[in-house]
């Protein structure tokens, strides 16, 4: 995002929603028992909410595209790219 | 190949713009408190993109006036550049400030007006500088507003966190109730105040170079160095150890995840 704020000269006097989607901590602990089985991982946080708000990300995921990315990566791909990051 | 200055490279954002960057073909100038704190992702950025193309400066305190002059246009002459095809006095054609207080301190004193400043010495200084063709600021969800679980609602580009603003500055006595601890919600304003300044300035200055923000939520993906993860590219290597409870407190409860890491290979 921050490079094609850059790159394109005609992206000017923009909030650039870099927000793929909601997630909350049981959701990112449930992908990452399936990512890693034999690891243990604490238990969940119960009466966890949901985030519900709608953002306005539809520019953000189009100047992805416009940078020749498939547009906003999913939240289980860039939990296992941490992980590995890691050596987990 | 113009050079483009990532302010707080050494963090978890501003290693990752720094890597985009370098890999879009930019060569970058790096700002961190000291030189030293770089010394892992300079070394790691330089492995993948090869020798000069990437240097590092010191910008010890962010917020004072002229903090970041000499980096936006220039080197001083005793400074040794590490990138030989620039000469030492070039100044950057593009900044992407990603520096940002993030002391989590509940003193909104010590945090908000240094990050409106920080905002305003950075901008001011690329004011002075022709060679200055654009400048993106790292925002935050935060900007917009605080986690609302279970609250629907929407954001768009007139989306303010004044929320934060107010809260933020209440007495501890007069504090009201938030399922936010006090130092996330004086984080909130400063990223909300920092943002606007970048807004009221293009508004007054009417600068030759163009202003975007990039407003990030939760960011996970890959580090560069799993020994200095930070900010909330340490959050997965927290719940691999266990430490739920640190995430629940520190973090709001449901927020975005991102972009960037698609990045790295």
């Amino acid at each position: 995002m921050h490079v094609a704020a850059v790159k394109f000269s005609d992206v000017a006097d923009q909030r650039i929603f870099a927000q793929a989607k909601p997630y909350n901590w049981n959701e990112v602990l449930g992908i990452l028992r399936e990512l890693r089985p034999e690891q243990n991982f604490p238990a969940g946080i119960p009466d966890l909410g949901n985030d519900l708000t709608k953002v306005d990300n539809a520019g953000a995921e189009a100047l992805l595209i416009r940078m020749g990315r498939p547009g906003f990566i999913g939240l289980r791909e860039t939990l296992e790219q941490s992980l590995t990051s890691f050596l987990y | 190949m113009p050079l483009v200055l990532v302010t707080g490279i050494n963090g978890f954002i501003g290693g990752h713009v720094a890597d985009q960057f370098l890999e879009a073909g930019y060569n970058v100038r790096g700002t961190a408190r000291t030189i030293s704190r770089a010394d892992t992702i300079k070394q790691c950025l330089t492995e993948k993109h090869g020798k000069g193309r990437l240097e590092v400066v010191a910008v010890p305190a962010i917020a004072i006036d002229g903090a970041f002059e000499e980096a936006v246009k220039g080197m001083s002459s005793n400074h040794v550049p590490d990138i030989h095809i620039h000469p030492n006095l070039t100044g950057v054609s593009a900044v992407a400030h990603v520096a940002s207080n993030v002391s989590f301190d509940e003193d909104a004193s010590k945090v908000i007006p240094h990050a409106i400043s920080a905002t305003a010495s950075i901008l001011n200084s690329c004011l002075a500088q022709p060679s200055v063709k654009s400048f993106v600021l790292t925002s935050s969800s935060t900007a917009c507003q605080g986690p609302k679980p279970n609250v629907p609602g929407s954001i768009d580009a007139n989306t303010w966190n004044e929320e934060d603003i107010k809260d933020a500055w209440a007495p501890r006595s007069a504090r009201k109730e938030r399922e936010l601890s006090h130092g996330w919600v004086v984080y909130g304003a400063s990223k909300t105040e920092a943002e606007k300044a970048l807004w009221n300035f293009r508004d007054e200055k009417k600068p030759h170079f163009t202003v975007n923000a990039v407003l990030p939520g939760t960011n996970f993906g890959p580090v560069f160095s799993k020994e200095e993860a930070s900010s909330t590219g340490a959050f997965v290597k927290m719940i691999c150890e266990g430490k739920m409870e640190a995430l629940k407190d520190v973090l709001p409860r449901s927020l975005e995840h991102f972009d960037k890491v698609e990045s790295v290979r």
